[in-house]
């Protein structure tokens, strides 16, 4: 097991690590499949732009919401617990073309999951963290974002 | 405020949509967004976590609810296309994802069945930035379990 952060251990303005992630047409169809959203603006590139006059197939905005719920569970651990999160999605994310049957290709967008602590409290015995979280993507643009609250262990608290 | 012609849509509850979640769903789900937690992969390892066993990621429920023939688009609720033909009647015709805040309250273990039930929440009609008048409405859905625990909360926020 990963080493566990506590709600001691955080502060106001910690960054949390990011989350890198790379979106192909392969990882959409397989959220396609796993989610069950089959709209067609996920993997068919005429349909996108002719259909849904988008520039091209976009990404997924639940699995951009998934990919920052992950940087949350990451960054909490087992002994953490995410408790509420909020998003919106503010503009669009393409997915690279495969190289070969599994990978993708080396031009294209790299997508970044972030966030920062903005604040700390206890309530009801819940030791909080409220976290402002967002996806960027290489041109350092923010196409989703939100906020979080995640509940962390505290060293004061017997632990089971 | 809610407009008069709209008031009647205050309440009104979906069809509860029920979902078997099973291990297959989970290794889905967590596979199509790169998620290597061992929570969702090492069985030894989640019995061995304070979970006592395999659990969903947040957010699991986010959509794929209920598998029927000929999906192509799931909703989480069969409310959203009756608002929005409502809200159309009363000449709001378009319909933006405004984003989604979820709680969640306990994990999702496979084997679990989860009841979704939605209700319309809120209906407020505002004053657009550039004029004009938008109208903001929130579908909440409620998760629970079979013992009667409630899972998760979600909200959707739509603009029209």
């Amino acid at each position: 097991m990963k080493k566990q952060i506590y709600w001691e251990d955080v502060n106001t303005g910690q960054e949390i690590p990011t989350l890198t992630k790379i979106a192909s047409t392969l990882t959409l169809v397989k959220w396609a499949g796993a989610f069950g959203d089959f709209n067609p603006l996920h993997y068919e590139n005429d349909f996108a732009v002719n259909y849904m006059r988008t520039p091209g197939i976009i990404v997924h905005g639940t699995l951009k919401r998934q990919w920052l719920i992950q940087m949350l569970t990451d960054w909490a651990g087992d002994g953490g617990w995410l408790k509420r999160i909020q998003t919106q999605f503010r503009a669009m994310d393409y997915p690279r073309k495969m190289k070969n049957l599994i990978g993708p290709s080396d031009e294209g967008d790299t997508l970044y999951c972030r966030g920062k602590v903005t604040g700390k409290s206890v309530m009801d015995g819940e030791h909080l963290v409220e976290c402002e979280i967002w996806l960027e993507n290489s041109k350092s643009e923010v196409t989703t974002s939100g906020t979080a609250t995640v509940i962390l262990p505290s060293r004061g608290q017997a632990h089971s | 405020m809610t407009p008069d012609a709209l008031k009647h849509l205050i309440g009104m509850k979906g069809r509860p949509q029920v979902y078997e979640v099973t291990r297959v769903d989970i290794r889905k789900i967590a596979d199509a967004a790169g998620d290597r937690n061992p929570l969702y992969w090492d069985d030894e390892y989640a019995r061995a976590s304070r979970f006592g066993g395999m659990i969903a990621p947040p957010d699991f429920f986010g959509w794929p609810v209920r598998w029927e023939p000929n999906l192509t688009f799931v909703n989480s609720s069969d409310l959203g296309p009756v608002m929005f033909a409502e809200l159309a009647k009363a000449g709001y015709t378009r319909a933006i994802n405004a984003g989604m805040e979820s709680e969640f309250y306990r994990p999702v273990r496979p084997g679990d069945t989860l009841v979704l039930t939605g209700e319309i929440v809120a209906i407020e009609e505002k004053e657009g930035k550039k004029g004009g008048k938008m109208l903001l409405s929130t579908i909440e859905i409620t998760i629970v379990n079979q013992n009667g625990d409630l899972v998760a909360r979600q909200r959707h926020n739509g603009i029209h």
